[in-house]
């Protein structure tokens, strides 16, 4: 895949902190192509949203990219000032947030919002900018949006919010979207619509998306591509139907085998053992070797690398299922 | 059938919105002309439902359907407009909630909460935490004996007791939710009222969670009342399910019958839009309608029912039994075929 939209390859970051570094990030891995959906999954604390900031180039200011790459069509995102950033950013690729109310600008209207990021990156005037702002509200589907442009945030429900952070992520057609869990805390009616229309706007718009989220069935009905992570660390990646039904690494059975499904009582249901280990100090290779059934005397060799089990199905595992 | 553990009917919570009649208002009032109505937002319109002793209800709906009012009632933590509440026998809808805090049947109807992370006192351990309820409500000042109750409690739940002396920070996300459940059956309840008790936890955790709570009511004969959205999670633990829309009930019946054949609309579009569901998604369009002053006349879930006509907004429809399967609508679904409306 010489041609994806977004390679991310071999990055790293650390966070300093007062008690030591995090290594959050280790040789992190994956590529976004156009027209495609990605999910990336794993429990809270393995560094999905940490990728993304790193993407974006929004991370925390104690985050520092240790090593690695990242290349956003060609363009090297490592090395890029931070006004090409600026321009990449809201335009080229933008990205919804998880809480869409704080997210949001509590005392500015919605239109005004929008309309902002439109004078920012396309070069729209004041006036043309609310026609453009409000055909944006009309394209998620809210009603009446010449009247909804002044309302705010506070005036309208979570799912309303969440259309409004589509509607302003979209505003200047960008070619790759990342979506930080869009439907956490959204009923379950709201976030099918919500996912719908994403998919029909990226469809539509051949965008290449990301979809951060833990919600492996959400993953499975919108994604085309799976990146399984755990600890800072990708573990597998495959194509969803794939990862799914014949995942290699133990730690994807296992999130499989936790998540209740229709088809499944309470007694199919497992937990993982342990939790996440502590990100300070060295680690040992496999980050999941505290926590894994299958560990062998092996797998504390240094060495360990993402493996291609099958075309395009990856597996950091040194005794795969 | 012996009697249920809590039986409520009619319960309604309204609530007037705008300011309060003013002076001018009063006074035209006393001169005999009638205030201008104030505008009522109805919050529970008019629920009824049972809890049978050691069963477990799910209660499921979007946000804004009611959902924490009922509860908040049903724990005594707001006072209903109308309606009677029975708890064992004993009506408890009349006593005010401010004197509910010392009732002898507070420790009867226990809580957990949606966060175990917010809903800790950040400043106390978990022996704290679990102890404050035992000397709130069952008056345990003994040092030796309340340790006992506490350790006991702990182990119920699978708490290392060495993590008692802990503060939250220093616990994880399964360890405080242990803790929450802790506090809430110390005090040996009837009834626990579970406020998505595991929407904040990672799926890793999330199964042992729940199959902690199905073996304490097991163990203990409690009886449930489970909130949440996640209707993967509400099947797995209920034995039956109550599905709420703008106040109303919709759908009252058992949790396999309610997933996989349900009759109302609504359930079939909610049943369609969990993720991994097999039939086809069910699109609700519209604007839900206003729970402020709604026409009695109208069906709550007109202008967004895909199968909604005329007579939807002339009549609304009453929660009609069919064999322990209560809906309110005027067309329900197949009983037996599952939902397969494009």
């Amino acid at each position: 895949m010489a041609a994806a939209l977004l390679a991310v390859d071999r990055l790293s970051v650390s966070f300093r902190t007062r008690s030591g570094v995090v290594k959050a990030l280790e040789e992190v891995s994956f590529a976004v192509g156009r027209g495609e959906m990605v999910g990336l999954v794993g429990e809270s604390g393995s560094g999905k949203s940490v990728s993304a900031y790193a993407v974006m180039g929004i991370q925390d200011p104690a985050a520092r990219i240790t090593g690695g790459t990242m290349h956003y069509s060609g363009v090297d995102l490592t090395a890029a000032s931070e006004r090409d950033l600026q321009d990449l950013r809201g335009c080229e690729m933008s990205m919804i947030f998880q809480s869409p109310r704080t997210a949001l600008n509590p005392i500015r209207t919605i239109g005004r919002q929008i309309a902002d990021v439109l004078l920012r990156h396309s070069g729209a005037t004041t006036r043309t900018a609310r026609d453009k702002a409000v055909e944006a509200l009309a394209q998620v589907r809210i009603t009446d949006p010449a009247r909804r442009y002044g309302a705010y945030p506070f005036e309208l429900s979570g799912g309303m919010c969440q259309r409004v952070m589509i509607a302003m992520a979209l505003a200047c057609d960008p070619q790759l979207l990342i979506l930080d869990e869009p439907t956490t805390g959204l009923d379950v009616t709201t976030q099918a619509a919500i996912m719908d229309l994403v998919q029909e706007l990226c469809r539509a718009r051949n965008m290449g998306a990301l979809l951060i989220t833990h919600d492996l069935h959400m993953a499975a009905d919108y994604c085309d591509r799976l990146v399984v992570m755990h600890a800072g660390h990708v573990v597998e990646s495959a194509a969803v139907a794939t990862l799914l039904s014949n995942p290699r690494h133990p730690y994807t059975a296992g999130l499989i085998a936790a998540t209740p499904a229709p088809d499944r009582g309470l007694e199919a249901i497992t937990s993982i053992p342990g939790s996440l280990p502590d990100l300070r100090g060295t680690l040992p290779p496999c980050r999941y070797r505290q926590r894994c059934t299958r560990a062998l005397p092996a797998c504390d060799l240094p060495g360990l690398a993402m493996t291609e089990l099958d075309t395009g199905h990856l597996v950091k595992c040194r005794n795969p299922l | 059938m012996t009697m249920p553990l809590l039986e409520v009917a009619h319960l309604r919570k309204l609530y007037p919105l705008g300011p309060p009649p003013g002076l001018a208002a009063r006074l035209a009032a006393r001169a005999g002309r009638p205030p201008a109505p104030r505008p009522v937002l109805h919050a529970v319109d008019d629920v009824s439902f049972t809890i049978g002793a050691g069963e477990s209800l799910g209660l499921v709906g979007e946000s804004g359907c009611g959902k924490s009012t009922l509860v908040a009632m049903l724990c005594r933590l707001s006072d209903p407009s109308a309606g009677t509440i029975r708890f064992d026998g004993r009506a408890i809808a009349d006593i005010p909630a401010r004197r509910f805090a010392r009732d002898p049947d507070r420790a009867r109807i226990q809580m957990v909460f949606q966060d175990p992370s917010d809903s800790l006192n950040p400043r106390h351990t978990g022996f704290d935490a679990i102890a404050e309820p035992l000397r709130r409500l069952l008056g345990m000042r003994s040092g030796a004996v309340l340790a006992a109750r506490v350790a006991e409690t702990a182990d119920r739940v699978g708490l290392p007791q060495a993590l008692l002396g802990r503060l939250p920070h220093q616990l994880s996300g399964g360890q405080k939710a242990r803790i929450n459940i802790a506090r809430a059956i110390a005090v040996e309840p009837r009834l626990l009222v579970l406020d998505e008790p595991t929407a904040a936890l990672d799926v890793s955790v999330q199964a042992v969670i729940l199959q902690l709570l199905d073996r304490l009511r097991r163990d203990l004969g409690l009886s449930y009342l489970f909130v949440s959205h996640d209707l993967n999670v509400v099947r797995l633990l209920c034995d039956r399910v109550m599905v709420m829309y703008l106040g109303k009930v919709m759908e009252l019946g058992p949790a396999e019958d309610v997933f996989h054949h349900p009759r109302h609309p609504y359930t079939q579009a909610l049943v369609s839009a969990i993720p991994g569901a097999a039939a086809g998604r069910i699109r609700l369009s519209g604007e839900p309608r206003s729970p402020v002053d709604p026409d009695p006349r109208t069906c709550r879930f007109f202008g967004r029912c895909p199968i909604g006509t005329a007579r939807c907004a002339r009549e609304a429809p009453p929660l009609v039994d069919s064999g322990g399967h209560l809906t309110a609508c005027h067309f329900p679904g197949p009983p037996e075929a599952p939902a397969s409306v494009a």
